[in-house]
C-alpha cells in the first residue's frame, strides 16, 4: 500500500462515524414527516405497482387475541391512536398509512399488484414471514422488537426494497410524534 | 482485384498492429465481462451476512483492471453491460437500477482518483469504489423510500464495501503483476510485424 492509501482510509474512517451517528440521531429522535395516502390510493383494485398503488391487505391467518386483521388506512395528522405497547408504521414507496397498534398475535397480508408480502405481529417483535420479492431480504432481516433494535443494522425498519415496502416498529411516544408530524 | 487508396504516409504495419490491438482489446473486454457475470452470479448464492447488501464485489476487481489497462470509457460501458445483463439473465430487475446507482458512482469516484491523484495503489482506488458503491445504493433507497434515517446502515454498508475493496483492490494488483496486459507500464514498444 502506498501513502495515499492511508489518506483514503483516513477520509472514509472520519466520514463513517459522522454518518453513523447522525442516522442514528435520525432514528431516535422524531420519524420524517409523513406524507398521507391520497383518497382514491386505497382502491385495492388498482392493479399496477408500478404505478405505486395502494396495498389491498387480506388475513391470512385468524389472529389469536380475537383482533380483527390490521387495516391499512389513510394516515390522518393528529388522530387518537389506541392504547397499545407497540405499533407498526408501514410505508409503501413515499406513501405512509396510520400506525397500526399491536396488542395481539396477527399475521396478515400486504398485497399491492403482484406484490405479496405477509408480516407477523405480536407484542414481542415483528417479522416478514413471507414476500415474493425477487432477493428474499426482507425476510433473512427477522424480527424487530423494542428491545434488539438498537443492536440491528437497520434499526427498527424491515425493507423490503423490490416492493418498496418498509414496516417500522414504533415504541408509544414514536407513534404520538409521527402522528403529530414532528 | 481493388486497390483501396491509402493515406499519404500510411504505414501499413502500424494499421495492421493497432487493428491486432484493437481486437485484443475487444477480445479481453468479452471475457472481463463475462467473468463479471459469474462472479456475480456466484456471489449471489452465497450470503455473506443477513444484513442486505453486504457482499464482497469480485466484480470490483475485474473493474479496477479494467480502468487501469482498458480505459475509463471501457469501464463505463463494462459496468452498464454488467448490470444490465446480470438484471436480464438472473431475474432481478429491481436490481439494475440500484446496481446502476452504485456502479456508476462507484466507476466516476475510481476513474477521477486514478487519473487526478498520483500516488494511489489499486488498493486505495479499490477502497474508494467499494465504499462509493455502497453509498451509492443506499442513497437511491434513502430517495425511494424518503428515509433519511437509512444514514447509519449506509455507514455501515461504506465500512463493509471499503473493507471488500481494500481486498479486491489487492487481488487487482496481483493479477496486474501476473498479466502484463492490464499494467499499462510493461507495454511492448512498437509494432508487431
Amino acid at each position: 500500500m502506498k501513502k495515499k492509501d492511508w489518506l483514503v482510509i483516513a477520509i472514509v474512517a472520519l466520514i463513517l462515524p459522522a454518518l453513523y451517528f447522525a442516522g442514528r440521531g435520525l432514528n431516535t429522535g422524531k420519524p420524517a414527516s409523513p406524507k398521507p395516502a391520497s383518497a382514491d390510493a386505497l382502491n385495492p383494485e388498482s392493479a399496477s405497482p408500478a404505478d405505486n398503488a395502494s396495498p389491498a391487505v387480506l388475513p391470512v391467518s385468524s389472529p389469536v387475541a380475537g383482533l380483527e386483521a390490521p387495516a391499512l388506512r389513510p394516515f390522518v395528522k393528529n388522530e387518537a391512536l389506541p392504547e397499545a405497547g407497540s405499533y407498526l408504521r408501514v410505508k409503501q414507496g413515499r406513501t405512509d398509512y396510520a400506525p397500526i397498534p399491536i396488542s395481539g398475535q396477527t399475521t396478515f397480508l400486504i398485497r399491492c399488484g403482484e406484490w405479496e408480502n405477509r408480516v407477523s405481529l405480536s407484542p414481542e417483535g415483528i417479522f416478514m414471514q413471507h414476500s415474493n420479492c425477487s432477493n428474499q431480504s426482507c425476510v433473512k432481516q427477522g424480527t424487530v422488537s423494542l428491545k434488539n433494535r438498537e443492536g440491528r443494522v437497520l434499526y427498527n425498519r424491515i425493507i423490503c426494497l423490490p416492493h418498496e415496502l418498509m414496516l417500522e416498529l414504533l415504541s408509544p411516544d414514536e407513534a404520538q410524534s409521527y402522528v403529530r408530524g414532528q | 482485384m481493388s486497390f483501396k487508396p491509402k493515406a499519404p504516409g500510411a504505414d501499413p504495419l502500424m494499421e495492421r498492429s493497432r487493428a491486432r490491438e484493437n481486437n485484443k482489446r475487444i477480445a479481453l473486454s468479452a471475457i472481463l465481462l463475462a467473468l463479471m457475470l459469474v462472479l456475480g452470479f456466484v456471489e449471489s448464492l452465497v450470503s455473506l451476512s443477513a444484513v442486505p447488501g453486504i457482499k464482497v464485489g469480485l466484480s470490483n476487481c475485474l473493474l479496477l483492471l479494467t480502468l487501469y489497462g482498458l480505459g475509463i470509457r471501457r469501464s463505463f460501458e463494462l459496468m452498464v453491460l454488467k448490470v444490465l445483463l446480470s438484471g436480464i439473465l438472473f431475474g432481478n430487475p429491481i436490481s439494475i437500477q440500484y446496481g446502476l446507482a452504485g456502479g456508476l458512482l462507484s466507476v466516476s469516484v475510481m476513474s477521477l482518483l486514478i487519473r487526478g491523484v498520483k500516488g494511489l495503489s489499486p488498493v486505495g482506488v479499490g477502497i474508494a469504489g467499494g465504499v462509493t458503491h455502497n453509498m451509492g445504493q443506499v442513497l437511491l433507497a434513502m430517495l425511494v423510500l424518503g428515509t433519511p434515517g437509512l444514514l447509519s446502515y449506509m455507514a455501515i454498508l461504506m465500512a463493509v464495501g471499503g473493507a471488500m475493496g481494500a481486498l479486491t483492490g489487492s487481488l487487482s494488483l496481483i493479477i496486474r503483476r501476473a498479466l502484463p496486459e492490464f499494467d499499462p507500464q510493461s507495454a511492448k514498444p512498437g509494432p508487431h510485424p
